[in-house]
């Protein structure tokens, strides 16, 4: 995963901004957003954040993917991420 | 998880959740005192030394800081910024950690490779400091010998940034000598597609460097008052020096602004965290509301003003009276001063 060199962002309270320079869009992350969005700064793949995640909440396996498939794969749609 | 909707700035909605937490949101960074040019006008005076320059390792160290503190907008500024080799690192740099990066330079000694290199790396503005489209009034407001190409090589630097898509913009000094040059100047940008909404015009107040003499006359401010439209006050009437931005130079000393004479640390021996949180003299401005401004209470413009500290303190005496020359330089209150 790599973050477009047009996308800015920034991280306040747990709330995270990032603007697309080329089409100026914002887009907005809540708490939960923010936390992934941190792995994604950290970690090289999917599977790393969902193991990640999976070992930190314990019995959420499924949704944890779920969750964290749709998040990458909207960024990667608002050009945000290539995968 | 991830929140959209069309035309929301929630860039403007974090911006307010710094000023009520006292973030450090937005930071200008002077690289180098090093200078090429040398501009009758330059706040820093005629000083371009290097000495105790701070490093790339320190710049690299004080980015990740700045990230973890919140900051989203980065102006790079100098001296010259290109007159430090490792610039282009600076940026690269800066913009791997996902800020917003903004860089003004007089363009003289950038390279159309630089500017594809900025291009690639998506940095966000590219502003130049270009002050006329005379050649003789150009070399003057930037000390150039008579001879110099300095004007064509920032020219065609312009317009390759331009075509190749980068967002520029220019920042143009107003004194007495181009002020009545201002139209040309507009005409040209425009053709080349930057328009005045992408020109700063910015006019030269009073300091304590000897400025004054340089500034426009009332005369001449009178007959250019159309190119100084007011603009909406989007920040507030207080500036947000001190309260979500700060200046750090290139020694590495920390100033509620740029143009701020007195430092409240240095980032050399204290993290910025502890300046930013712990500064007396920070505090101090966070404490200052608009009622300290009496003279300002009634006055009609007050919406679209943004009164200086530091010209208050160099122009008038009082940080909380903004001089006759500053109410001057609100057009619109030409002819009551």
């Amino acid at each position: 995963m790599k973050i477009r060199n047009n996308i800015s962002f920034t991280t306040i309270e747990e709330n995270t901004v990032l603007v697309n320079s080329i089409t100026n869009e914002q887009i907005m992350l809540d708490e939960i957003g923010t936390e992934i969005w941190k792995l994604v700064l950290t970690m090289n793949n999917i599977e790393e954040i969902i193991n990640f995640l999976q070992i930190k909440y314990l019995g959420f396996d499924e949704k944890i993917s779920e969750d964290v498939t749709e998040f990458v794969n909207m960024l990667k749609d608002r050009g945000v991420l290539d995968v | 998880m991830i929140i959209i909707e069309k035309d929301m700035n929630y860039l403007d909605s974090l911006k307010s959740i710094a000023i009520k937490n006292r973030s450090l949101f937005q930071v200008e960074i002077d690289v180098t005192k090093k200078c090429n040019a040398n501009c009758f006008f330059c706040y820093q005076g005629d000083t371009h030394i290097d000495k105790d320059e701070i490093t790339f390792e320190e710049i690299k160290s004080l980015l990740k800081e700045l990230k973890k503190l919140g900051t989203y907008y980065i102006g790079y500024s100098g001296g010259e910024p290109y007159a430090r080799k490792d610039f282009a690192k600076i940026v690269e740099c800066s913009k791997d950690l996902g800020f917003r990066v903004s860089i003004i330079t007089n363009g003289h000694l950038m390279t159309l490779s630089d500017i594809d290199n900025l291009y690639r790396i998506g940095v966000e503005r590219l502003t130049f400091s270009f002050h006329s489209t005379k050649r003789h009034i150009y070399n003057k407001h930037f000390g150039l010998k008579k001879g110099s190409n300095l004007y064509e090589k920032t020219v065609e630097n312009i317009e390759y940034a331009k075509k190749i898509g980068l967002s520029v913009g220019i920042a143009t000094t107003v004194t007495k000598y181009n002020i009545d040059d201002i139209n040309d100047l507009l005409i040209y940008f425009e053709r080349i597609g930057i328009g005045k909404e992408q020109i700063n015009l910015n006019l030269l107040l009073e300091g304590n460097q000897n400025i004054g003499n340089y500034r426009p006359t009332k005369e001449q401010l009178y007959r250019n008052s159309k190119y100084f439209v007011e603009k909406e006050n989007r920040n507030g009437f207080l500036c947000s020096a001190g309260i979500i931005s700060c200046s750090i130079d290139s020694q590495g000393d920390v100033y509620p602004c740029t143009f701020f004479n007195t430092p409240v640390g240095n980032i050399k021996n204290t993290s910025l965290k502890e300046i930013w949180e712990t500064s007396h003299y920070l505090q101090i401005l966070r404490s200052i509301d608009d009622s300290k401004f009496s003279k300002c209470s009634d006055c009609e413009v007050k919406s679209s003003c943004n009164p200086c500290f530091v010209s208050n303190l160099n122009e008038s005496g009082n940080i909380f009276i903004p001089s006759k020359s500053f109410c001057l330089s609100q057009v619109h209150k030409i002819g009551e001063v």
